[in-house]
């Protein structure tokens, strides 16, 4: 009865930033030492702040967002097999899309899939934009009831010299 | 103005000359989107990046469908099909009411004089031009005549007002901006145009009934009103529209908040800004400056709204993301799993009876997969084809949540009996999963095939095919019964069905290897896709055979255990 967690699944959220690369492999660690389901989850939402989010250059600009999303999260996780080939949680991990406004989505989603834990990028914004809007993360770590984990690419911060 | 006829001229002028301008604007508007819709589209979606160049296309697409109502419809519209999102739309909305100047500003002019002229011309085009195009261009200059006609017919109606005490008290009451605000977005809400209602005012105006302070007043009240267009074309929509057309009302009601108590300074700034007539007094010079007075009003403070509020974009859209949240999620409850309660792990032989329901559960979900997968075999669409991939999802993840289930109660202290029952039901739901899986991925892939080489299967091959399918499903029916009620004689049925589906198999076969040597078009290709389709289903079957063994070896495991308990005592 020590593996009663098992059942419940790791969410992790994600938006295809650097953070989000972090906290997918975090995520796929952890769900390999606790042989937990591993559920990825990508809040379609076009950000107030950056419009056109979903809008690049090489798509085809009169698709729907969640199309375009759909595709995003499939390059996303392409670049991760590649990046990660021996990480098999990657690969059986269930991908799912959601509309609407992230944090909130985030932990309603989590709650719905009774996940164990949420793991999510750090995805920083920083100084004004900061103050003034925080970050989705956050945000989250605030609502949910489940425990959260943030993610930082520590690369980014250049602490890890390997 | 106790005559009857008079009170008639007045009423019928006003309501028969707003009828016109509303059915001019409409057959414009109409004719507008059929020639530029697909480009309104491309541009606001391109174009929408920045807020400068979407305030900008907002401002653009307004002036020329003439209506800030017709623009946000547009984009709670292209919102809705998820081409735009709602932060993209705040500015264009910013923009739209730039756009509505330019309407204001026309309608100022001694338009009235051009209307017949245009809905000759307009009509002319329309009889002779059989390029469609041509003639929506005709279309769009009919219904700009009838606007202005509709505007001399109101102008013509209201001349009586000039003498008619009850009124002019009434237009007395308007110098209170609240009030002069609310009507005009009362009457703006009524005939859903506000363009129409600057038209009626630039009419009075014009008659030398309405000062240009309440005129204003009525305008900004107007900018208010025309939102319950955008309103009524959300209700039923996604969330993000819904916030659309409340940027649209958030933004035309801190407009309208910000200028109220400003109106005298505004209209000292027109009058400064505008035409005078020195040579006129009176009436008839109220009559001659105030029209483009309130046509610069108009302008004024629409584009000092556009500029104060574009600061604003993001701080709007997340207001109204703030007011406005989401709906509770809808998510497809399929993929949890209803009966594997972890709570009861402590007592294995209900949580094998919890496993045993859940797999009962996920059977239910395989053998809808199963029926509708002959069908999408035969003449399914890659849309479909694609829909029946995601199923196997669901049956994926209450394989994965059961298998969890399973080795946990394994860990625990449990009988030998239960351990066998375990095994069973580990190998029943991987029954299950590979069943799934031979759907989502042979089934699927030679579906794909078949939309890539366009073969038909003919109505014949069809029906046999559907007899073999019909058989499967027979089969895994009652494996499933089998497996939920622990009927041994049904499990037996499906295992003496080996010869029936075989027979049926070899039958097939030959029939497939005549119609080979048929002249039949495309008959290799067509002949790939029949064999792989028999294949799999007879693969499905081999499944639900294996299925039932493990309930008759279930059964029979049980039965033995039973004989041994009962031989016991008698060898004590």
């Amino acid at each position: 009865m020590t593996n009663t967690k098992s059942i419940q699944p790791i969410l992790v959220a994600i938006d295809f930033s650097e953070d989000s690369e972090a906290a997918l492999l975090w995520a796929s660690n952890y769900t390999k030492l606790t042989k937990s389901p591993l559920i990825i989850l990508h809040v379609v939402h076009d950000p107030a702040d950056a419009p056109g989010f979903y809008r690049r250059e090489e798509d085809d600009w009169s698709e729907p967002m969640a199309v375009v999303a759909n595709r995003m999260a499939k390059d996303f996780m392409k670049k991760m097999y590649d990046k990660n080939p021996t990480l098999a949680p990657l690969l059986e991990a269930r991908l799912e899309f959601v509309q609407g406004l992230p944090p909130g989505r985030i932990v309603e989603f989590a709650e719905k899939v009774q996940a164990q834990i949420i793991v999510i990028g750090s995805c920083g914004r920083s100084g004004l934009t900061h103050i003034l809007l925080g970050s989705v993360a956050e945000r989250v770590a605030q609502i949910s009831k489940i425990p959260v984990v943030i993610v930082k690419d520590t690369a980014k911060q250049g602490d890890i010299n390997e | 103005m106790s005559n009857p006829f008079a009170s008639l001229e007045l009423w019928g002028g006003l309501f028969g000359g707003l009828a016109l301008f509303l059915f001019g604007m409409d057959i414009m508007t109409k004719a507008l989107k059929l020639v530029a819709g697909d480009h309104m589209k491309d541009l606001l979606a391109r174009f929408t990046r920045n807020r400068f160049v979407g305030a900008g296309m907002g401002a653009i697409i307004t002036s020329i469908i003439q209506s800030s109502s017709v623009t946000t419809v547009l984009l709670v519209g292209f919102i809705s099909a998820g081409i735009m999102s709602m932060a993209q739309s705040v500015p264009v909305i910013i923009g739209a009411n730039i756009g509505t100047t330019i309407t204001a500003q026309i309608l100022a002019f001694k338009v009235t004089k051009l209307a017949l002229l245009l809905i000759a011309g307009g009509f002319f085009l329309t009889l002779t031009s059989k390029k469609s195009s041509r003639r929506q261009y005709g279309f769009m200059i009919l219904g700009l005549g009838l606007v202005f006609y509709g505007m001399s017919v109101m102008s013509d109606g209201m001349k009586p007002l000039r003498s008619y005490d009850t009124f002019i008290n009434f237009m007395t009451t308007l110098e209170s901006p609240a009030l002069a605000i609310c009507i005009g977005a009362a009457f703006t809400a009524i005939i859903q145009s506000s363009s129409a209602t600057t038209g009626i005012l630039i009419v009075m105006a014009g008659q030398g009934l309405l000062g240009l302070e309440s005129a204003i007043a009525l305008t900004l009240g107007s900018n208010i009103g025309t939102c319950i267009t955008a309103g009524l074309a959300a209700i039923g929509k996604p969330r993000e529209a819904v916030r659309t057309a409340a940027v649209h009302t958030l933004f035309n009601v801190l407009g309208a908040v910000l200028w109220i108590g400003l109106i005298p300074q505004l209209a000292e700034l027109t009058r400064w800004l505008s035409p005078v007539h020195n040579e006129l007094s009176g009436v008839a010079r109220l009559a001659a400056e105030s029209p483009r007075q309130i046509a610069n009003a108009h302008t004024f403070f629409n584009f000092a709204n556009a500029f104060i509020f574009i600061g604003f974009t993001t701080q709007i859209a997340r207001l109204v993301e703030w007011i406005i949240p989401d709906k509770p999620i809808r998510l497809n409850e399929d993929f949890i799993p209803k009966f594997l309660d972890e709570s009861l792990l402590s007592t294995p032989s209900i949580a094998l009876e919890n496993a045993s329901r859940e797999i009962s559960r996920m059977g239910t979900y395989t053998r809808s997969m199963v029926d509708e997968s002959m069908p999408l075999a035969l003449t399914g669409t890659l849309m479909e084809v694609q829909k029946i991939a995601e199923k196997d999802k669901v049956i994926d993840s209450l394989h994965h949540h059961i298998i969890d289930y399973l080795s946990m109660i394994s860990s625990s202290d449990i009988s030998s009996d239960q351990s066998k029952k375990l095994v069973n039901l580990i190998q029943i739901a991987n029954g299950l999963e590979r069943i799934g899986d031979r759907i989502a991925t042979d089934l699927v892939v030679s579906s794909l095939k078949r939309i890539n080489e366009r073969v038909t299967i003919s109505p014949q091959t069809t029906r046999v095919l559907m007899k073999f399918h019909f058989e499967v499903i027979k089969a895994l029916d009652s494996a499933l019964t089998a497996v939920t009620n622990g009927d041994k004689n049904l499990a037996e049925n499906v295992r003496a069905m080996k010869g029936d589906v075989a027979r049926m198999n070899k039958e097939i076969t030959r029939y497939e290897i005549e119609r080979l040597t048929a002249d039949a078009p495309n008959r290799i290709a067509t002949y790939a896709r029949e064999v792989e389709i028999v294949d799999i289903f007879d693969n499905i079957f081999r499944i639900v055979r294996q299925i039932t063994r493990f309930q008759t070896n279930q059964e029979k495991n049980a039965m033995e255990d039973s004989a041994s308990k009962t031989a016991e005592p008698q060898e004590q």
